[in-house]
């Protein structure tokens, strides 16, 4: 006699499986921490060049604020009087005037000389920077 | 490990008991250490893994009213060398060769100053140019700290030193106005708290905590560079061309206090300046208002627009001049011990007659004399804002030591003292209707979170308007109404009064020196500028008139024309004075 067969045949065949062993389950286990690890320590390390980067960019910073106060020195003293005198008594051989002959002209005076922003007078009641006009509209908001 | 019979082993016993007291020392010593002493390891720690660093602020700059630098600041580095570093001094030599172009030090000096001590550091250069500086750090010298500093710059050079003064190496003003503005230049410094590695530098994301710098607010001045540049060159001439011992000019807006220029002499070399070596003080003095003379002869307009005002007299009214006068014991000539009868008010300026001023006194009295005096602001500082300023010295009539012919004696100027700022705004209240103005040199601070603008103020009104404009018309005539004067200008109406003091000593007065001044102002139907020229002991002519006035004559028209003040009448303009 034979085994007893179901009435209903099973068209698929249930795949046969093995259950997973320790190793390999401690295998993974290691290998997910390695990552884990290693990532931990790709971020810190990251972060650590960040922070150099940071503390480079800071020096840059600092040399170039220090390159602008230089120039704006560099430009005072290029404008200063001793040398606007030097220069057109050596260099253009200019004189002070002896006879000064006084004359009405309906021309407007020259243009001020354009001095570093840091310098120049600020507009009493000089009010912020033109705001654009979405800028505008987001200020009538209440809780803007 | 039991022994026969089941029986533990001593030795076990002592194991266990050598272990047992180990952990609890163990643990009683990590209580000792994070429980009873945590505070103080706690700082201990901090002390080796944290470094704090005063950031220090950047000073502000000091402009003139058009807003070019005339004092400010540049980075610069503090350089020391930490003397345990450089033990060897085969390499110390070898390094010191590497800095010493860069410092401007000699080798010798720079080995000589590391082991002239074993310890400490080693100061290698103050206030170090930035790129040489950071150019020095690359190098990488073992025991080398660079701490980051300012270095103040003076772009005009030596212009109006006695009015910006110095800071001194801790960037703190000293003299000037760079101390009297110390609190809105300085700024506040700023705290660096950070983690730091072996060498010292800031660990990135470590912890950090602190407050950042806030700058100094920048000040602008009254002063026009232009004309306080003017001034400076035509009283060193002057000084030199009279062999005097100093001098002052001041040059102000008579509408508004504002102060245009002032310059005095002697004074010292701004850019130059080396506090390390020894520098005479009185050199930093403001002269314009710390040192008080007596006005001499101007005094006359003050006396005048007293008696004016309190309708004692007009330009007409007349006065016999004997050439001399008595008071008690005491005569009183004329300057020139000329006599010259009937005279009116206006001549009694033009010829600047002492026996004049006494019988307007006489007509004022006492107690409206010096009443008018404390009106015009003599006796009292000014309240520029100057540091330094001087009261004056006036003594009246209610002061024990005071006596009738001190009244004569002050009535011309002598007898009391001001200082030439006091006087010229005393003057400059004629030329604006009246009204005493206080002086002001600051128009403006601008600091990172605010700004503040200097408005004019009027202290008083001291004269009328009419007053104002009676005695104006008779200084006027003062310049005009004399062939000659060398206060006349081309194109404008001036009106001005000269002054001759002799020089007061201890004990009474010095009849061989001389104190010439004069004070003017233009143009006379709408004063845009005034002045006060003062000259020290000059040796070859002691007159105001003579020393003082043509000063004014020859600064005049160039700052009317740069003031862009239209000139009275162009057909005037173009005659000769």
């Amino acid at each position: 006699m034979g085994r007893a067969v179901s009435a209903i045949d099973r068209p698929f065949a249930r795949p046969s499986y093995r259950p997973w062993s320790l190793r390999r389950i401690l295998v993974l286990a290691f290998g997910a921490v390695a990552l884990l690890g290693l990532l931990q320590v790709i971020q810190t390390s990251d972060a650590t060049s960040t922070g150099y980067t940071i503390h480079r960019l800071e020096q840059e910073r600092l040399d170039w604020s220090a390159q602008v106060h230089g120039l704006e020195a560099e430009v005072a003293t290029l404008t200063s009087l001793e040398r606007v005198e030097r220069e057109a008594r050596d260099r253009l051989g200019m004189v002070p005037a002896e006879n000064v002959l006084y004359l009405e002209v309906d021309v407007p005076p020259p243009q001020q000389q354009l001095l570093p922003r840091r310098f120049s007078a600020s507009e009493p009641g000089a009010g912020e920077p033109g705001t654009s006009w979405w800028q505008a509209l987001l200020k009538l908001l209440p809780f803007y | 490990m039991s022994g026969r019979g089941g029986r533990v082993s001593w030795r076990l016993i002592v194991l266990a008991l050598v272990f047992a007291g180990s952990a609890v020392g163990l643990v009683g010593r990590l209580a000792y250490l994070q429980i009873l002493h945590h505070h103080y390891y706690t700082l201990e720690a901090e002390e080796e893994h944290l470094s704090r660093q005063t950031v220090r602020p950047t000073r502000g700059a000091i402009l003139d009213r058009n807003g070019y630098p005339l004092a400010t600041s540049l980075d610069a580095y503090d350089l020391y060398i930490e003397r345990r570093a450089w033990q060897d001094m085969a390499s110390a030599r070898k390094w010191a060769e590497t800095l010493a172009p860069l410092v401007n030090k000699s080798v010798d000096d720079i080995v000589a100053g590391i082991a002239a001590e074993p310890e400490g550091d080693y100061t290698l250069a103050l206030e170090l140019d930035y790129d040489k500086g950071r150019s020095i750090i690359d190098l990488g010298l073992p025991g080398l700290k660079a701490v980051p500093s300012t270095r103040r710059f003076y772009p005009e050079g030596d212009l109006a030193s006695t009015l910006l003064g110095f800071t001194g190496r801790d960037h703190v003003g000293l003299a000037g106005l760079e101390a009297d503005l110390q609190e809105d230049l300085a700024g506040t410094p700023g705290d660096l708290y950070f983690e730091r590695d072996s060498l010292g530098n800031p660990i990135p994301l470590g912890s950090q905590r602190g407050r950042p710098a806030v700058p100094g607010g920048d000040v602008r001045l009254t002063i026009d560079r232009y004309i306080q540049r003017l001034v400076e060159d035509e009283l060193d001439r002057r000084i030199k061309k009279h062999s005097a011992s100093g001098g002052t000019i001041i040059v102000m807006n008579p509408k508004t206090g504002a102060i245009l220029a002032m310059a005095s002499r002697p004074s010292y070399r701004l850019s130059r300046l080396d506090l390390s070596k020894e520098v005479d003080p009185s050199l930093f003095r403001n002269r314009a208002v710390t040192d008080v003379y007596e006005p001499g002869s101007v005094m006359k307009v003050i006396t005048m627009s007293t008696a004016v005002d309190l309708g004692l007299v007009n330009p007409d009214s007349t006065y016999y001049d004997a050439g001399y006068v008595t008071i008690g014991d005491s005569t009183i000539n004329n300057w020139d011990y000329s006599t010259n009868g009937t005279q009116t008010a206006t001549e009694l300026l033009q010829k600047s007659l002492n026996t004049g001023a006494v019988w307007l006194s006489g007509l004022i009295g006492a107690e409206n004399f010096y009443s008018y005096l404390g009106r015009f602001g003599f006796g009292e500082p000014t309240n520029s804002g100057l540091g330094g300023e001087a009261e004056g010295l006036v003594r009246s009539s209610d002061e024990e030591g005071w006596y009738p012919v001190d009244l004569a004696t002050n009535s011309f100027g002598q007898g009391v003292a001001a200082t030439p700022l006091q006087l010229i705004t005393a003057v400059a209240a004629i030329a604006n209707g009246g009204k005493l103005m206080r002086p002001y040199i600051v128009q403006e601070v601008s600091g990172p979170q605010d700004r503040r603008l200097y408005e004019p103020v009027v202290v008083r009104q001291a004269i009328s308007e009419a007053t104002a404009r009676t005695v104006a018309r008779m200084m006027n005539q003062v310049v005009e109404g004399v062939p000659y004067h060398l206060a006349r200008i081309s194109g404008y109406h001036v009106a001005g009064k000269t002054g001759t003091t002799i020089v007061s000593i201890p004990g009474g007065y010095d009849l061989n020196s001389t104190i010439a001044s004069f004070v003017g102002f233009a143009p006379l139907e709408d004063p845009q500028m005034i002045m006060l020229v003062k000259i020290d002991q000059p040796q070859d002519d002691p007159l105001g008139g003579r020393v003082a006035a043509p000063i004014f004559g020859a600064l005049a028209p160039t700052i009317l024309a740069y003031l862009n003040v239209k000139p009275d009448a162009l057909e005037l303009a173009q005659q000769e004075p």
